[in-house]
């Protein structure tokens, strides 16, 4: 019901998807959490930079890639499906999930890149 | 989270040094693509460093033998962005053709068989910031290590 999560840092911006199909496989959909702001890899991707407000490098890949994290994301999809609220929302929810645990890590200096974060899904 | 003696930034770092892609920071006299890890030096402009992130994969242990799938983040520095692109991309072919290979980390010279190293896309090659007249570029990775 849901696969296949990863983390993808190109050279534009910082995705997280999640994969989804339908209970019986017809619909597939995928969430992305992703920062679209133009530093968004670059801050992401440093890890020599010091950051005095606060947060990290790496502030989605890391908690995208918490064992925890990954198992109730999937769980949230699966459970929105079976409850018949449909694939969508699932994957929506999931979306907010991770989105909710990246930005305390996301670096604050005038808010643009916080302010970036955004679940999409399609 | 089971650890290797050594960080995963540390076996990669002598990987890439025993691969041809960069020297080791301890020779007498510093040439080539020194490797460092966990914190670049200021100079010189061309250097390699290798970071442990915490987006690992997994790791165990069998037997004797800590299994470990780290992720590291290999940064290049050079005062040329065409000197960035092709270090970087020496260092993508090189990691791509390991397989089953032991490597010795120094001064210690204790050994590990790194059984591959599973590259993900470059994410950026670009001038470093804050602005300087040097580029940067990152290539992340994730390795299977083993004790030896």
């Amino acid at each position: 019901m849901a696969k296949a999560q990863h983390v993808e840092i190109d050279f534009e911006k910082v995705v997280a998807s999640l994969q989804g199909k339908s209970l019986r496989g017809r619909k597939r959909m995928t969430v992305r959490v992703r920062f679209t702001a133009p530093h968004a890899v670059y801050v992401h991707e440093d890890l020599e930079a010091n950051h005095p407000n606060g947060g990290q490098a790496k502030y989605l890949s890391e908690p995208a890639s918490r064992p925890g994290v990954r198992r109730e994301m999937a769980a949230i999809v699966r459970r929105s499906v079976k409850a018949k609220n449909g694939l969508e929302e699932g994957l929506q929810r999931a979306g907010e999930y991770l989105l909710v645990r990246a930005l305390p890590l996301v670096p604050v200096d005038t808010g643009e890149l916080r302010d970036s974060g955004e679940v999409v899904v399609e | 989270m089971i650890y290797l003696p050594h960080g995963a930034a540390d076996v990669i770092r002598w990987l890439l040094v025993s691969l041809g892609v960069g020297t080791s920071p301890l020779a007498a006299t510093l040439g080539g693509w020194p490797v460092y890890t966990r914190k670049e030096p200021g100079s010189p402009d061309e250097v390699i460093t290798v970071y442990s992130t915490p987006d690992a994969v997994a790791s165990g242990r069998f037997g004797d033998t800590v299994l470990d799938y780290p992720a590291v983040q290999v940064r290049f520095r050079a005062a040329s962005e065409a000197a960035v692109q092709a270090r970087m991309a020496l260092a993508a072919e090189a990691l791509d053709g390991v397989l089953d290979r032991q490597v010795a980390v120094q001064p210690s010279g204790t050994l590990y068989r790194v059984e591959f190293v599973h590259r993900r896309p470059p994410s950026f090659v670009g001038e470093e910031k804050p602005a300087s007249r040097r580029f940067v570029a990152f290539l992340n990775a994730y390795a299977c290590i083993k004790t030896e």
